[in-house]
């Protein structure tokens, strides 16, 4: 049954709760839950959207789109075992955005953008970074950032960075990418596989056996 | 694991459920594996999640600098150089201003109840404010206003930060730093923090800004409160007035902070890089209403 619109809530001071307990608690319709969540990650989870579509106004759209999924039933089915909590909001929030361009029926990336996602340094300007080097990510955090991600992207060789940065900073599919690349999709795929294999190793630390 | 050991089909599945290219049933489906414990579909999973989950996490800040999504702070023009409206990027949705929020639509349509509305519009207005940015209105928000309203004065000091080390960013030493001083006040009734501080370094501002936070020690981090830039007088001297304006209501505002990060400001700050703080007393930290 699709759930309805969240209940006043009744606002308290207090820690922040955890992502987890945080998605039990909008699962079980706690409405200030959500606006937590939503507070959370509504930034991160747009930004995503937006380097998908390249469009705000359609971004802020599927943002919504999401959260309220999120609200009347997605919560509900999340478990530890789907990931992070983050992640997995992204990966929900990145389905529905390829949604929403084939809604569009719009192409994602001309050549000269695609040739332009490639070239660029993920650890600069899209980052917001400014000239490289000058500044140092932060250190000593537990877990991953995007700028600890793109430097590590950097790292890998030019057939896996290339359909990695289309699919992640380009917001193409891999068939999208196959198009820009020239080469077959099943290619695409094996060189991501591999691509992300390594990316696991830099971010992880752990290699494959 | 070695790659070989895993169904490829099912590591295809994995991969286009990480990259969400699966259909709602699709993913629906693999989720519904995930949790039910299919030893093949979690293997597969483990393979690229964690990996994926980094790369959707470097596109979603690409995506939120391309917006300067952190809007700029207020600085008053008298003594520093207001930071200019960026440029609509192509495509870019017009300012809240000009176009129906979208939330607003749902709860006019829905009758979400005004205080959900208000603590997800926060967010919201947050992500899609113009870059000029909303003060709220009082008769004098200036610092000695908030101070002749009961506002704590307090004294903004440059912190021993031994790890803000000589050239972390290009071209600054510590001791560039060493001479900043100043004022500020906190209003705890409006959530408005305003700080007049002298002595700050001229930023470079193609390539870092200053950044206000609003330490609030219920929240897990520090709230973001706006970026600045700051330019010479005419006696080289600087000084400016930053109005402090939280993205999200805050509960217990213990310090006001000013970090150095890159352009258009993080969502987390650089604590390493912190050049300025004005701790509140105790008993002075009520939060917003």
């Amino acid at each position: 049954m699709t759930r309805g619109l969240p209940p006043k809530p009744v606002v308290s001071p207090g820690a922040e709760p955890d992502d987890v307990s945080l998605m039990a608690r909008v699962a079980a319709g706690d409405a200030v839950a959500f606006a937590l969540l939503h507070a959370r990650y509504a930034p991160r989870v747009l930004g995503l959207i937006v380097s998908v579509l390249r469009d705000a106004s359609e971004s802020e759209d599927v943002l919504q789109q999401v959260m309220l999924e999120v609200w009347q039933r997605h919560a509900a089915r999340y478990q530890p075992a789907l990931g992070p909590v983050d992640g997995w909001l992204l990966r929900l929030a990145r389905s529905r955005a390829i949604d929403r361009v084939r809604s569009l029926e719009r192409g994602r990336l001309t050549p000269e953008e695609a040739r332009g996602v490639i070239a660029s340094r993920s650890s600069t300007a899209e980052l917001g970074v400014g000239a490289a080097g000058q500044i140092e990510p932060r250190g000593g955090r537990a877990s991953t950032t995007g700028l600890d991600a793109a430097m590590a992207l950097e790292s890998l060789p030019d057939d896996e960075r290339v359909p990695i940065r289309l699919a992640f900073l380009g917001g193409c599919s891999r068939e999208q990418i196959a198009a820009h690349v020239g080469v077959p999709v099943g290619t695409v795929k094996t060189r991501i596989r591999r691509g992300l294999g390594r990316l696991r190793e830099v971010i992880t630390g752990e290699a494959n056996a | 694991m070695a790659f070989s050991d895993l169904d490829p089909v099912l590591v295809d599945l994995a991969q286009g459920y990480a990259l969400g290219e699966l259909s709602p049933a699709e993913m629906e489906a693999f989720e519904r594996r995930l949790i039910d414990g299919d030893e093949a579909a979690r293997r597969a999973f483990a393979e690229v999640e964690a990996a994926t989950r980094a790369g959707l996490l470097m596109a979603a800040d690409a995506g939120i600098a391309s917006r300067g999504a952190i809007r700029p702070v207020a600085v008053e023009a008298a003594v520093s150089r207001p930071v200019p409206p960026r440029s609509p990027q192509p495509g870019q949705a017009p300012s809240a201003g000009q176009r129906p929020d979208v939330l607003a639509r749902i709860g006019a349509v829905t009758g979400w109840l005004a205080a959900v509305a208000a603590a997800i519009a926060a967010a919201i207005i947050w992500i899609s404010r113009p870059t000029v940015p909303v003060i709220p209105t009082g008769p004098d928000n200036t610092l000695a206003g908030l101070i002749a309203r009961g506002a704590a004065e307090l004294t903004i000091v440059h912190p021993d930060a031994p790890k803000f080390a000589s050239g972390r960013v290009a071209g600054l030493d510590p001791a560039d730093f060493a001479g900043i001083g100043g004022t500020a006040a906190w209003e705890p009734g409006s959530g408005l923090g305003v700080a007049e501080i002298t002595g700050l370094p001229v930023n470079d501002a193609a390539t870092w800004q200053y950044q206000a936070w609003v330490i609030d020690p219920a929240k897990g981090s520090p709230v973001p409160a706006g970026v600045f830039d700051v330019v010479a007088n005419a006696d080289g001297t600087t000084s400016v007035s930053v109005t402090f304006d939280p993205t999200l209501p805050i509960g217990s505002a213990a310090a006001l902070a000013i970090t150095i990060e890159p352009v258009g400001g993080q969502l987390e700050p650089n604590l390493d890089q912190l050049i300025a703080i004005a701790s509140l007393p105790s008993g002075d930290q009520g939060g917003t209403p």
